[in-house]
């Protein structure tokens, strides 16, 4: 089962322009609040139309604004989740599958839907309406509807931003076993990159409508390649950087000179490190090692974050970087530890140089 | 004392309503379908009973349904005359009750969450099934409101039935005609019996739309 998408359309603030194809894969679509996720699946269900461009899906071309194809969404065969789960509120669990299946006689109607009702353990809630259920059972309604519909993608919009954080993982879980019942492609968007990277082999970040980056998702995590695909992979500290050498590269918002690992390919604007690659520099190390001073130190439940800035005369550092040290530490008694000089180091290795675009 | 205008108001009424509440179900799905311009003006058109003063209203009605305009000659030939008969008082009250039941209706219809007949759509649903088994259920108490005010609205309509249905004691006379016209032939007893009258039908009609809204919340 396979999808391909090239689209354009006219939003208040930019315009959407996304195209990619996939096949029977968990795409993962990374990006922040507003940045067009959702409206891209909306235009592959049908329920918005692009200005321009085509959708195919399995071969089945739904929308082409030159061939003046536009599908109504009853006849595209996708799945929908929506954020809200979008149940019938008047209707039972059983009667929001049932409807679905309008089309077929009343026993095999009724023997489909008990299927699907036992398979996502919703058989005792039968009989109640969505209202009388909890965030992750109203999920599995909205999936059991949506598999009976034998659709050939699936669209998951943020299915897990209605839940309480402490359900997340256990709604997560279920979410992967139900998937595994589906075999074609889907698409799952999220703003939350620890779910995409969790879930999803390939992801595509956007920006502002267009695509960032699109790969496979480790490799875009350690390499994110541009800088709007950086933030969005939550990168902390970025910085913008002037090339003066084969390996050597002057970043003057954080006032150092730093040595790659590798040659540094052409067109790099920017360098970025994780805040938990900086380390403490080892007794005789030298390379991309700096005396910092930690200008203000934060203590998080499991970690403590520092900011920090160049103690030598050498440089003047005008973004602090900041770093994660792992491990829960008691925040009222180690305050005193600011102000204090240290000598750290910013591994070449993990260096990642970016692009503008 | 002739009971008479308390039948005649009750049985216009609901008529009326009944057909206010066909016209106004049907407008308000039309309208929510449309682009937003369209749906602006058409939206208020569809209003304009509501705020027009009734004498224009009735002089409205009287043009089209008069003897001399192209309806009311059509009507004649078939030998239905409109204008001071009973079926008037119907078409007056349905006049002025359609606006609040088809914009009592159409709110209700724009308060269901666009995600929920989107889901509806990418389910396969046709947008008949939509209408009939989502639209209108989650909508039931909206088209309950709708119809008790068009209820209350067309129970109390005096000035375009007047015009166009005139005051004929037992065919066209309304409780609010019954009372303007015995005020002003001096019969404040007879005036006050349907006034008190008319108060208590209100009341009792608005009460349990009330009640329910406080049930909902």
């Amino acid at each position: 089962m396979s999808l391909e998408v090239n689209i354009t359309k006219k939003l208040a603030h930019f315009t959407l322009n996304v195209s990619f194809c996939t096949e029977n894969e968990c795409l993962g679509l990374l990006g922040a609040s507003g940045c067009g996720k959702s409206i891209t699946l909306k235009c592959i269900a049908g329920v918005v139309q692009p200005d321009s461009g085509f959708i195919v899906i399995n071969g089945r071309t739904v929308f082409d604004s030159k061939r003046k194809i536009n599908l109504p969404p009853q006849k595209r065969r996708t799945g929908f989740l929506f954020q809200q789960y979008a149940l019938f509120p008047t209707m039972t669990v059983r009667e929001n599958v049932e409807i679905v299946l309008r089309r077929f006689a009343k026993p095999q109607r009724k023997q489909c839907t008990d299927e699907i009702l036992e398979k996502l353990r919703l058989r005792e809630f039968s009989h109640q309406k969505p209202s009388q259920l909890s965030g992750g059972q109203q999920q599995r309604v909205a999936m059991a509807r949506m598999l009976v519909s034998s659709p050939e993608v699936i669209m998951l919009d943020e299915p897990f931003s209605a839940l309480d954080s402490f359900l997340r993982l256990a709604v997560e879980t279920e979410l992967v076993e139900m998937l595994s019942l589906f075999s074609g492609t889907i698409l799952f968007v999220s703003h939350n990159r620890d779910e995409i990277y969790r879930l999803c082999r390939r992801m595509l970040i956007l920006q502002d409508g267009t695509t960032a980056a699109f790969g496979a998702t480790p490799e875009l995590f350690r390499n994110p390649e541009t800088l709007a695909a950086a933030r969005i992979i939550g990168i902390k500290n970025i910085a913008s950087a002037v090339v003066v050498g084969l390996r050597k590269i002057n970043v003057p918002d954080w006032g150092m000179i730093l040595e790659t690992s590798q040659d540094i390919p052409d067109g790099t604007h920017y360098v970025a490190i994780r805040a938990h690659h900086i380390r403490e520099a080892q007794p005789n190390e030298s390379v991309n090692c700096f005396d910092f001073n930690v200008a203000r130190k934060q203590n998080e439940p499991f970690r403590v974050q520092e900011m920090l800035t160049l103690a030598s005369e050498s440089g003047q550092t005008k973004t602090p970087l900041i770093r994660f040290i792992s491990g829960a530490q008691d925040p009222f008694f180690s305050s005193q530890e600011t102000h204090t000089i240290r000598r750290l180091c910013i591994p070449s290795s993990h260096l990642v140089l970016l692009k503008e675009k | 004392m002739d009971w008479s205008p308390l039948f005649i108001s009750i049985k216009t009424s609901i008529c009326a309503t009944i057909i206010a509440f066909l016209f106004g179900i049907t407008a308000a799905r039309l309208v929510i379908g449309l682009r937003k311009q369209v749906k602006a003006v058409l939206d208020v058109i569809l209003t304009l009973p509501l705020v027009l003063p009734p004498t224009v209203i009735g002089f409205i009605l009287l043009l089209i349904f008069g003897w001399n305009s192209p309806v009311g000659q059509l009507l004649r030939k078939i030998g239905v005359r409109i204008v001071f008969s009973w079926e008037a008082t119907v078409i007056a009250a349905t006049v002025v009750a359609f606006p609040l039941i088809y914009r009592t209706i159409r709110a209700s219809f724009e308060q269901i969450e666009p995600s929920v007949l989107d889901a509806a759509r990418t389910l396969g649903l046709s947008e008949w099934t939509i209408f009939w088994r989502i639209m209108l259920p989650m909508s039931l108490p909206g088209c309950a409101a709708g119809v008790v005010l068009g209820f209350a609205r067309a129970l109390g309509e005096f000035g375009a039935t007047l015009m166009i249905a005139g005051n004929i004691p037992k065919r066209t006379q309304t409780i609010p005609v019954a009372i303007w016209s015995a005020a002003e032939g001096n019969d404040m007893r007879t005036a006050l019996i349907w006034v008190l009258l008319i108060v208590v039908i209100s009341f009792f009609i608005i009460l349990p739309l009330n009640l329910l809204g406080e049930k909902r919340t």
